[in-house]
């Protein structure tokens, strides 16, 4: 008999810098968001889709689940487990601090952005959270053209904004969206999805 | 080839819009409210010929309460699929210029 040749996979690398786009029109059913072919959200299917701008050190996407283990007392594995809470979203570090375009859309529940003649504000205070689409967008290592898509449905910054102000450190505002159901979807289709383009 | 809820309350009225928005957003799986949101819903994927979790009627009704032609639609993705089969380089300077060099890739 013959043994089983392995394969390294060693071209489905991530290497290349993820940009964040956010305000991103919903896909429906069966469907992904409509890229153009250089990767960017394509503007007539995302009219409102706005890109955040540099991070410091990238973008984390994270998608995890926690469970509940049920156990027997007879034996010492469990018996069976199920999903209790899904975490999905995208954290990283923005850099354009200053830039209230970008700061109104991390402030939900808590921040109104508005401006006239000679400036631009963000007050502070209690409303109503609103939630928006997002997608970590990169080309993909293993074939020139291609792209890999981490794109949450319904998300929100649950991190505020926090900076430093100062000579020596330039500023920086880490930012976490954090996932939300959208429970008139499919089951298996209601948090996000993680896609790539191929041919 | 978006819906958005606001542009729709701005062009057809309140009413109308969500008369539309509502039955688009069930027969396309999007989610209720979904069109309210930010960026509205992408009709691109789901009116698509190669998307098979949405029915031909269902599709056919979609474009028509959202007056989009699918017959256009359809050239213009498969002009974005050629496009993107070779590989067109990026005018927005999203793909790295060291792209394409690495011996080891395929």
């Amino acid at each position: 008999m013959a043994g089983t040749t392995p394969n390294w996979r060693s071209t489905a690398l991530v290497v290349y810098r993820a940009l964040l786009w956010i305000q991103l029109a919903l896909a429906g059913a069966g469907a992904r968001i409509t890229l153009h072919t250089d990767g960017t959200p394509d503007a007539t299917a995302n009219p409102n889709a706005f890109h955040v701008g540099h991070s410091k050190d990238g973008w984390k996407c994270r998608l995890k689940a926690s469970y509940i283990k049920h156990k027997a007392d007879e034996s010492a594995a469990p018996l069976v487990s199920i999903v209790d809470e899904i975490d999905m979203g995208i954290a990283g570090a923005l850099l354009a601090v200053t830039d209230l375009d970008v700061v109104k859309n991390l402030l939900s529940g808590i921040g109104t952005y508005s401006t006239a003649s000679g400036y631009k504000q963000v007050t502070v205070g209690n409303i109503a959270i609103t939630y928006q689409s997002i997608a970590a967008i990169w080309p993909l290592y293993e074939a020139s053209g291609y792209f890999g898509v981490f794109n949450i449905y319904s998300t929100f910054n649950q991190s505020g904004i926090e900076f430093d102000v100062g000579r020596t450190k330039m500023g920086e505002m880490p930012v976490d969206f954090m996932g939300h159901t959208i429970s008139t979807r499919a089951d298996a289709d209601q948090v996000g999805n993680y896609w790539k383009t191929i041919a | 080839m978006n819906v958005q809820y606001d542009r729709l309350v701005a062009e057809r009225g309140k009413d109308e819009a969500d008369r539309i928005c509502d039955e688009i957003e069930a027969l396309g799986g999007f989610g209720g409210g979904s069109s309210r949101g930010f960026g509205g819903i992408d009709l691109t994927g789901v009116l698509a010929e190669s998307n098979t979790a949405i029915d031909t009627k269902d599709k056919a009704r979609i474009a028509e309460l959202a007056g989009v032609d699918r017959k256009e639609l359809e050239k213009r993705i498969e002009a974005g699929r050629k496009e993107m089969d070779r590989g067109i380089q990026s005018k927005n300077n999203i793909i790295p210029p060291d792209m394409g060099q690495d011996q080891n890739r395929k």
